[in-house]
């Protein structure tokens, strides 16, 4: 049913100068690594390393400071925030936060606080929704509504959260402090609930009321984000520092640059098209918050570790094309993953890695090696860019 | 005319596509008879589907998740899907292999878009992010003989 050949040209854009602000391949050996991370009020540090629980691959971590609103001592420095174009929202663990340290919680009309059963493929975190001023490098959102994953105030998880998935409450079930969802939408669209006298029930909070994307909420570059990474080699890298920054064409360190091809998503699911080996995959995404490249190629051997496995490193095309038909191909390896684990025990960037995706979910995820060299545009539903208004990509 | 339509049953290239009104609803590995209630919890609508292979129920959530189960000639659910905004209430939708689901080894690497169990007795793998995901689950052993993996849809 989707097997259609593509049509689409083969531009494939090899060669692209890694010039300021501009997207590069992360094919070429001279990617865009090799400019100076870009400073600013709008921009925070992206670093990729093991991670707390250290065992993250190509996983990008920033730090958030969060305060109870209104004031600049009641505050509190998260590190290792795992930043994720696939959410949206700020959620921290708990655990990473000291006991003492407390931010207001959300309430409805009656007073009772809202809880949120936020749901990831890989399973189900629960915990109360907080109000707090977030900043992030130079950029702060005040009073904006984000989720204490794993509270001790509601440690009971309702059966209609836990059915979902696997729960998922803790800084080594989660794989990090937090998670900073800077998609292309604002709100969530979580399941909500309150729970008066220990008894949760679903809600329907408010827009307003829900976990929102903080960039959106910033009084200044609140359009969208750049995620920007430096190339590593085809053996991967034991250290990696990026940028994350804020805005789309509101300061001179975020210009669109050479990232001139926009490619819309839909405006329910985010999703464009990718087609690879002649079928078109049109629940396809760009995903910082995805530790590899994920597609279906049955003839790629798979290893133990679930990851591809090929005799030797592939090099193939795939072409990303937006709802607005937007489209350009886009070259990246394959490598055997156990070989890049043996090889470098160290490693924790890989922009090779890759791993099946089955064939009926009709997507491919470029995940975070796709960033690596290549400098990721999101811009938010709604709000508008030199490029064109939200929700898109650019890269 | 109808000779060559029922020549096209038995060939089992024809679909009967019905709509009903009346919940008949299993979770993976049950049977028609012993669940109607996935239906019912997730108050969705049902739509059936007849091969010569198997029959598969779908469910359209009011959250607009799309659920199918594949149910073999001899009445048991042997491969669900479910794709949507939404992710299903799974304990209804895997029925007993839910706990085999939750039970899984967390994956080497944390990843919170994918993730894919792959044992004797369930192969399930589940993909996404907020407002699209996706995921599929079936039992090998629960396969019926004529039946691909591929048709699993």
């Amino acid at each position: 049913m989707r097997r259609f050949i593509a049509l689409v040209p083969f531009p494939v854009i090899l060669l692209l100068a890694a010039c300021g602000g501009g997207g590069s391949s992360d094919l070429s050996t001279g990617g865009g690594g090799t400019n100076p991370p870009p400073s600013g009020s709008n921009v925070a540090t992206l670093t990729i390393d093991a991670g707390p629980s250290q065992n993250s691959v190509n996983t990008a971590f920033v730090s958030v400071t969060v305060c109870s609103p209104g004031s600049t001592t009641n505050c509190q420095t998260i590190d290792h925030i795992e930043v994720d174009t696939g959410s949206y929202g700020l959620r921290l663990i708990s655990a990473a936060l000291p006991s003492a340290f407390a931010l207001p919680p959300e309430t409805d009309a009656s007073g009772d606080t809202i809880v949120e059963c936020t749901v990831f493929a890989d399973g189900v975190s629960w915990g109360p929704v907080n109000t707090a001023d977030v900043t992030i490098g130079g950029e702060t959102a005040s009073s904006v509504p984000i989720q204490i994953i794993g509270s001790s105030d509601f440690s009971t998880v309702p059966s209609s959260c836990s059915d979902r998935g696997m729960t998922e409450d803790t800084v080594s079930t989660f794989g990090a402090n937090g998670i900073l969802g800077v998609g292309a939408f604002v709100q969530d669209d979580g399941f909500y609930y309150t729970c008066p006298s220990g008894v949760c029930s679903q809600i329907e909070p408010s827009l307003a009321q829900e976990v929102a994307n903080p960039v959106a909420l910033f009084a200044t570059d609140n359009n969208g984000v750049i995620v920007e990474l430096p190339s590593v080699s085809a053996t991967g890298s034991a250290s990696v520092t990026g940028a994350l920054v804020f805005g789309i064409g509101t300061e001179s360190n975020n210009s669109l640059g050479t990232a001139t091809t926009i490619y819309t998503l839909d405006p329910e699911t985010g999703n464009l098209s990718i087609t690879f080996n002649g079928t078109i995959y049109s629940s396809s995404f760009l995903d910082s918050g995805s530790n590899a490249n994920y597609f279906v190629d049955s003839s790629i051997p798979v290893c133990a570790s679930g990851f591809f496995c090929p005799s030797s490193t592939m090099a193939l095309t795939a072409t990303v094309t937006g709802i607005n038909n937007a489209s350009n191909s886009v070259g990246f390896n394959v490598a055997n993953a156990d070989d890049l684990f043996s090889a470098n025990t160290t490693g924790i960037a890989f922009n090779n890695l890759a791993a099946p995706e089955q064939p009926d979910n009709d997507a491919f995820d470029f995940g975070l090696p796709f960033f690596l060299g290549t400098y990721v545009y999101t811009a938010i539903a709604g709000q508008s860019t030199p490029g064109g208004t939200g929700p898109y990509v650019a890269f | 005319m109808k000779s060559n339509r029922s020549g096209r049953w038995a060939l089992g290239a024809a679909l009967l596509i019905q709509a009903l009104s009346v919940p008949a609803f299993a979770a993976l590995g049950g049977g028609l008879n012993s669940v109607e209630d996935d239906q019912l919890k997730m108050q969705g609508t049902l739509r059936t589907t007849v091969s010569a292979a198997f029959t598969v129920h779908e469910i359209q959530t009011p959250a607009g998740t799309r659920v199918r189960e594949y149910v073999a000639p001899t009445g048991v659910v042997f491969a669900v899907v479910w794709r949507g905004p939404k992710v299903p209430d799974l304990k209804q939708t895997l029925g007993t292999y839910f706990k085999d689901f939750t039970d899984a080894p967390r994956p080497a690497h944390p990843n919170h878009a994918h993730f894919a169990i792959t044992q004797p007795n369930l192969v399930l793998q589940q993909s996404g992010h907020m407002r699209a995901y996706f995921g599929r689950a079936y039992d090998p052993h629960l396969l019926p003989q004529d039946v691909a993996v591929t048709d699993i849809k």
